[in-house]
């Protein structure tokens, strides 16, 4: 039945509230033909009736252009709501995608994550007239200056502001100033030890 | 809360309004027989009932001639009212309508001739689970499996108050200074376990 | 400085803790540092009060306020500046972890804000771009550099559903202007304590019809719906709680 497809699209989305499914590249050109048979259906009713006649067939003209327009409502729907969930990512992942979740994503919307990461960057340079402000730090209230952290991947080496340098290795146990580790814990690299 | 007014691009509104209703054909319609999976010819008989989306009727209902009645859909319909007047909380609506108040706010809006008592209907039936669902978003300690019987909007309320509870918790006891990973990080890593593990 | 007197700083300053309006200048000043004038002692806690009362303001309704990016940037230059006052003192000196718990208190309200703002800015883009070429000069909402974020971000999402848009049939290829037009719920409650005693306030009835009116008084507290007090929220009579 017409706008079944575009509405399955839909409810894949809607299946997997927290990560984005693969681009249905199929099912989107479905829809599309889809779109394309109805308007060409009516365009042969319209150019082969005679006036007398259109009364009649005007429920089933009118039927397919309501169907033409959900598709369209559907399709629309399926891409904007996929590029909510980018833009999601781009906060969470970081500029750099892990490439299983980078797979999920088609060549036009890795465009638009990388281009939404530029104009994201020169907004985030121009604050402070200037002086830049990196907007994906400082997530949450800090309490407290430093912060016992567990190492759940080995990351290597890194820099701290006062120069030193840490490697951190898996499993291991580190005190570290907040800023330099908040954003390995929202990344999963490092998890934050609660202590009682 | 919903922070935006229902717009083209929302999901759930439309598959609310892909809900279906019962409807009766009063006249032939040429050329819609593949509405009917019954149908023999490319028409509609007079007199067909079918169930179909909220969407279509509205075309068929702006028609001049309106080839179609309709009824209201079951979860809507008198005998239903008149359960959720009695006592609301035991309905399960995923099993009866997924989009029970979204769909009910498209039916109100429909200025169907039952569309002010379905308006009434709404809030009373809300007023009457809200507490339901507030009591249960409270428990914090048993497993995810009460919002079985909600609609889709009872159980994001459901949610976001848990996660609220839950964060009134940890300040009370502890104070909220645990940064926490990413929620698209965290279900990332579970899936790569997951397959990893199959 | 003495261990006797650094322990008479620490101590008001964790009894200050709770206190959000802390003088920051006055804390920082010692005989090493000449920059911060007489003037600046009372404006640093003023500014910040106007920052964190205008970040619950936008954290707490749902359409875009008038901006505040003059504060926003003195203060976030007053951050810049003190930081770098710090980074000068010894490194063993105990007073730097206070001050830079403080001066990262502010910084995370200062990028709270400006994400909130973000968020709201990509989430109704059209409908704030078209209320804002109707605004004055002087009335603006949005500061510059997040206009221009709002058309670029415009301009990314109409490219990218143009992609698909061109591939359908031609009577439907393009989408109008109130398909595109995504608006904030108005219509939801927020808590409210009022800074002026107002009459008049009319709040109609979600049931019927009936309007009714509201008295404020000053430090009065209300639970209202945000639409009947969005004009006073944005000139101040009243705070989002």
């Amino acid at each position: 039945m017409f706008t079944e497809k575009a509405v399955d699209l839909l409810k894949e989305l809607d299946r997997c509230p927290d990560t984005l499914p693969p681009y249905h590249e199929k099912m989107v050109r479905a829809v599309l033909d889809e779109m394309n048979i109805l308007f060409e259906k009516n365009v042969e009713v319209l150019n082969s009736s005679v006036s007398d006649n259109l009364g009649e067939f005007m429920p089933v003209l009118k039927f397919r252009h309501a169907a033409l327009e959900r598709n369209k409502r559907c399709l629309m729907a399926y891409f904007w709501n996929r590029l909510l969930k980018i833009r999601q990512m781009r906060w969470e992942f970081g500029r750099i995608l892990p490439p299983d979740v980078k797979s999920n994503l088609s060549e036009a919307e890795v465009n638009w994550f990388n281009n939404y990461s530029k104009i994201l960057a020169n907004y985030m340079k121009s604050i402070g007239q200037g002086c830049g402000l990196n907007l994906l730090q400082n997530m949450d209230p800090p309490k407290s200056l430093y912060l016992e952290v567990r190492c759940l991947a080995d990351h290597g080496e890194i820099k701290m502001e006062n120069g030193e340098v840490i490697c951190l290795q898996k499993n291991h146990l580190y005190l570290l100033p907040r800023s330099a580790c908040e954003m390995l814990i929202r990344q999963g690299i490092l998890e934050q030890v609660v202590s009682f | 809360m919903k922070l935006c007014r229902s717009h083209y691009f929302d999901l759930e509104d439309i598959l609310a309004s892909h809900e279906t209703m019962p409807a009766t054909f009063t006249e032939e319609v040429k050329g819609l027989g593949f509405l009917d999976p019954g149908a023999v010819t490319d028409n509609i008989t007079p007199k067909t009932k079918l169930e179909l989306p909220f969407w279509i009727l509205q075309v068929l209902l702006q028609l001049p001639n309106k080839p179609v009645t309709v009824e209201l859909p079951k979860a809507f319909n008198a005998t239903h009212r008149d359960i959720f007047s009695a006592d609301a909380c035991i309905v399960d609506f995923n099993k009866l309508c997924k989009f029970f108040y979204t769909f009910g706010k498209i039916l109100a809006r429909a200025k169907l001739k039952e569309s002010p008592e379905i308006k009434k209907m709404l809030v009373e039936t809300f007023k009457q689970r809200f507490r339901y669902v507030f009591d249960l978003s409270q428990n914090v300690e048993t497993e995810k499996l009460a919002s079985d019987k909600m609609d889709r909007m009872e159980r994001e309320l459901y949610n976001e108050s848990r996660t609220a509870q839950v964060r009134l918790n940890q300040w009370m006891s502890v104070g909220i200074g645990t940064i926490q990973a990413a929620s698209m990080i965290v279900n990332h890593r579970k899936r790569k376990l997951t397959v990893f593990e199959l | 400085m003495c261990l006797e007197e650094a322990l008479v700083r620490v101590k008001k300053y964790l009894m200050m803790e709770t206190d959000s309006s802390i003088d920051i200048s006055r804390l920082l000043r010692d005989e090493d540092e000449e920059n911060i004038s007489d003037d600046e002692e009372f404006t640093a806690p003023i500014v910040l009060n106007l920052i964190e009362n205008a970040w619950l303001n936008e954290k707490l309704s749902a359409e875009i306020l008038p901006h505040k990016s003059i504060y926003v940037d003195a203060m976030y230059q007053q951050i810049l500046t003190m930081e770098d006052n710090i980074s000068k003192l010894p490194s063993d000196d105990i007073r730097i972890d206070i001050y830079q718990l403080e001066l990262d208190r502010i910084r995370y309200i200062i990028t709270s804000y400006l994400r909130i703002r973000l968020e709201k800015i990509e989430r109704f883009t059209k409908q704030i771009l078209q209320q804002e070429a109707q605004r004055s000069v002087d009335d603006q909402y949005l500061s510059f550099h997040e206009l221009q974020y709002a058309k670029s971000f415009q301009e990314l999402n109409e490219k990218h559903l143009n992609l698909v848009l061109k591939k359908m049939p031609a009577n439907v290829a393009s989408l109008s202007h109130s398909q595109t037009l995504i608006r904030p719920n108005l219509e939801h409650f927020v808590f409210i304590r009022s800074r002026v005693s107002q009459d008049g306030l009319f709040i109609p009835d979600i049931a019927g019809n009936e309007e009714r009116e509201v008295k404020l008084t000053e430090n009065s507290q209300f639970i209202l719906p945000y639409n009947s007090v969005s004009e006073l929220v944005k000139n101040n009579s009243v705070q989002l709680i």
